[in-house]
């Protein structure tokens, strides 16, 4: 039974250490970060933070050392990325690699392949996009068309992705690709492969969201030639593969956390000026909502600690707590707004304003509601 | 291991001796004190005194599992209250016959000798209540009977709740200075009886999606009620973790106020939105008294709203964290919980 997974678990009193550095860190650097960038959370991207970043070990911690990364575990990890997102700095750059192209290289890659992206995804020397959604196949993934055929010295591929975040600012996109059969033939027939974007073929173009700014693409691929190395874990395995990553993409605070900046001004503006009980009470209940999603996330990442891979759990607490980022920014407006005559900071309505336009999508990357939901459904033996 | 072991007999215990039919036929009217003798006499009441006390020292943290089965399998009468009741003052257990002990808030009338609560949870399937007064700081408690009730009211439709007044009631009371936070312990306690409950409700809604066919094939078969049991899940899941959140102190004198609160907070909100999704699932079948869906709907009903309901707790929380030193949320969050 799935409840069975929720058990309480505490994060060990050993990650306090790498906690408080990470936050003096944080707090030196984050007066560079303006509240606008502070509210993009994770689609933030500061190549310099990443750097930064790096230069204290804090890119790739559960890789091996021989590969540049700490050997630490996951619990480690999460402290690491709970201060970068509880604080809501822009890791965007490396965010994708850090979080899941290194751990899935890691896993699937040859040691050649290894050796060469580990360290340099460590160092902050190599930003990664993913490229699963295609025009035709959002939810329904595996109906992807991009094609990969053989050639004598490896592949060559032609087709589309989009909706791909920063893929403009990334050094390789891990994407998944059709090597045989067609579309009919759902999971088999799949590969994944790591792609240099700066190879010939390779077009990317900028699509616009609705607040005007710039974070996800189109990627086209016209008569890509990729050498034998890109090929990543098993030809034909690629659906496996994607399964696996989604579930270190749901698991994390990044499904808590992208809201925010908007609690920490609030509560500032609440206590300076006062606040109707109304406003305490929500104020309460979000509280109150992100400390338990926030254990649940811990019991994965510990399960994730002991080679568990909790994947309906990952999509019920994504679930959860997109529903929670998404409420935030609803419940403070609501908070807000019935005072119309009183003044608020600018920028408190500002984070709101972009906040509250993108919110949608909270609930859209990484599985929609209705696909983790049937995920869940599928679980307990209702599909 | 030995705790594995008591669990199991308590689950056995309370499997055959309190079946659906006998609690629903309990809930109805029927005399409950055969089913207390028998969980009495089996030594349940004991569990977290040591064993020169006849107990076994199972701890406040294990407590939580305990009081989940009891929401589970819709325990009728408040267990978990009285074994942490005995725990907390077995020295007032020579000379008084008070099990079961439910707790109650006393509420604040004019006239200063008739002492009342209401809503008593549990009253109906109670022998004594423990009164607290909230907001006052002072930590006295008053034990009475409810037999010596002068005016009690079960005329309402509510499943376990009394009104009581006691007229003089604070001199034939036994008054004692108790050093616990009765209103949290109360607050963690229905939390976990909640998630319990919660865990009955999604088994039995899971059964009759898969059971119950219409337009030639089993409901549970339609997106709109496998999201619908998606959610259920969801705050099941919610509903355990904050449970067991409000039990992570080592002993009930260092119960945190604030886990507590957001314990039963969240368990609260579970509590009512899964009520909804349950009936709206079963359909007329869901309301009928001969049907088991009212056992845990009826509980969860009142157990959203005793010992403070979502509204409350989250009142205070969010006041505890305007007032903390915390200058961010996540500090707030890494501190406290």
């Amino acid at each position: 039974m799935l409840l069975d997974s929720f058990n309480i678990a505490k994060l060990p009193n050993d990650t306090q250490t790498l906690r408080e550095q990470v936050r003096s860190f944080i707090e030196g650097y984050e007066k560079k970060v303006p509240v606008i960038e502070k509210s993009k959370s994770w689609m933030g991207v500061d190549p310099d933070l990443s750097r930064g970043l790096a230069e204290k070990g804090w890119l790739g911690v559960s890789l091996p050392t021989e590969y540049g990364g700490q050997g630490l575990d996951a619990l480690s990890r999460f402290v690491i990325v709970e201060e970068l997102l509880g604080h809501s700095m822009p890791v965007g750059a490396h965010w994708i690699a850090d979080r899941q192209s290194g751990p899935l290289i890691m896993k699937y890659g040859t040691e050649n392949q290894k050796r060469y992206f580990l360290p340099k995804i460590c160092a902050a020397e190599a930003f990664f996009c993913i490229g699963m959604s295609e025009p035709n196949s959002g939810s329904d993934l595996a109906s992807i068309h991009t094609r990969a055929e053989r050639t004598t010295e490896g592949w060559r591929l032609n087709g589309q992705k989009i909706w791909t975040t920063n893929a403009h600012g990334s050094h390789y996109m891990i994407a998944l690709a059709r090597t045989s059969g067609s579309a009919e033939d759902r999971h088999s027939g799949l590969s994944q492969f790591v792609i240099d974007l700066k190879s010939p073929g390779i077009d990317i173009r900028k699509i616009r969201d609705l607040t005007g700014d710039h974070h996800f693409n189109e990627v086209f691929f016209n008569d890509v030639l990729l050498d034998e190395s890109s090929l990543i874990g098993t030809e034909g395995n690629g659906w496996d593969q994607v399964i696996n990553e989604l579930a270190y993409e749901r698991s994390g605070p990044e499904r808590i956390y992208s809201s925010i900046i908007l609690c920490d001004l609030w509560l500032d503006f609440i206590r300076e000026r006062g606040a109707p009980s109304s406003s305490v009470t929500k104020l309460g209940e979000i509280v109150a909502r992100l400390v338990v999603l926030r254990h649940m996330s811990i019991t994965l990442a510990t399960q994730m600690k002991t080679g568990l891979s909790p994947i309906t759990e990952a999509a019920l607490v994504k679930d959860l707590g997109t529903e929670l980022e998404q409420d935030i920014p609803a419940q403070i407006s609501n908070e807000l707004f019935r005072f119309p005559h009183v003044s608020s900071p600018r920028s408190l309505r500002g984070a709101l304003s972009y906040i509250s336009q993108i919110s949608p999508t909270f609930s859209l990357r990484g599985g929609t509601r209705e696909i983790l939901r049937g995920m869940i459904a599928r679980d307990l033996g209702l599909r | 291991m030995a705790e594995d072991i008591i669990l199991e007999s308590l689950n056995k215990l309370l499997t055959q001796q309190a079946t659906t039919q006998e609690v629903n036929e309990i809930d109805h009217g029927a005399d409950w004190g055969l089913l207390w003798q028998r969980i009495e006499n089996n030594g349940f009441v004991n569990l977290m005194l040591d064993e020169s006390h006849e107990g076994a020292s199972i701890s406040f943290q294990s407590l939580s599992e305990y009081s989940r089965l009891c929401g589970k399998l819709a325990l009728p009468t408040p267990l978990i209250q009285s074994i942490i009741f005995k725990y907390c003052h077995e020295n007032v257990f020579g000379e008084h016959d008070l099990l079961p002990i439910t707790f109650a808030i006393k509420k604040q009338t004019d006239d200063s000798k008739i002492l009342s609560a209401e809503n008593i949870p549990f009253g109906k399937f109670s022998k004594s209540v423990l009164i607290y007064e909230l907001h006052t700081g002072h930590k006295q408690i008053a034990l009475l009977p409810i037999h010596a009730a002068t005016n009690t009211d079960s005329g309402f439709k509510s499943l376990s709740y009394l009104d009581c007044d006691w007229e003089d009631g604070l001199a034939e009371a036994v008054k004692l200075d108790s050093p616990h936070d009765w209103h949290s312990i109360g607050a963690a306690v229905t939390a976990s009886l909640i998630a319990g409950a919660l865990e009955s409700l999604l088994e039995l809604t899971l059964q009759y999606a898969k059971d119950r066919k219409q337009f030639g094939r089993a409901i549970g078969k339609f997106q709109a009620i496998q999201q619908q049991i998606s959610v259920l899940t969801e705050l099941a899941a919610v509903a355990k973790t904050a449970a067991q959140l409000a039990f992570q102190t080592e002993n009930i004198e260092q119960l945190d106020q604030l886990q507590c609160a957001i314990a039963k907070a969240q368990c609260s909100v579970a509590a009512t939105k899964c009520v909804k999704i349950a009936h709206a699932i079963h359909g007329a079948i869901g309301v009928t008294a001969e049907y088991q869906l009212q056992l845990f709907t009826r509980r969860l009903l009142e157990w959203s709203h005793d010992y403070g309901n979502a509204e409350y707790w989250h009142g205070i929380i969010g006041e505890d964290l305007i007032r903390h030193d915390a200058k961010r949320t996540l500090h707030f969050l890494t501190q406290h919980a």
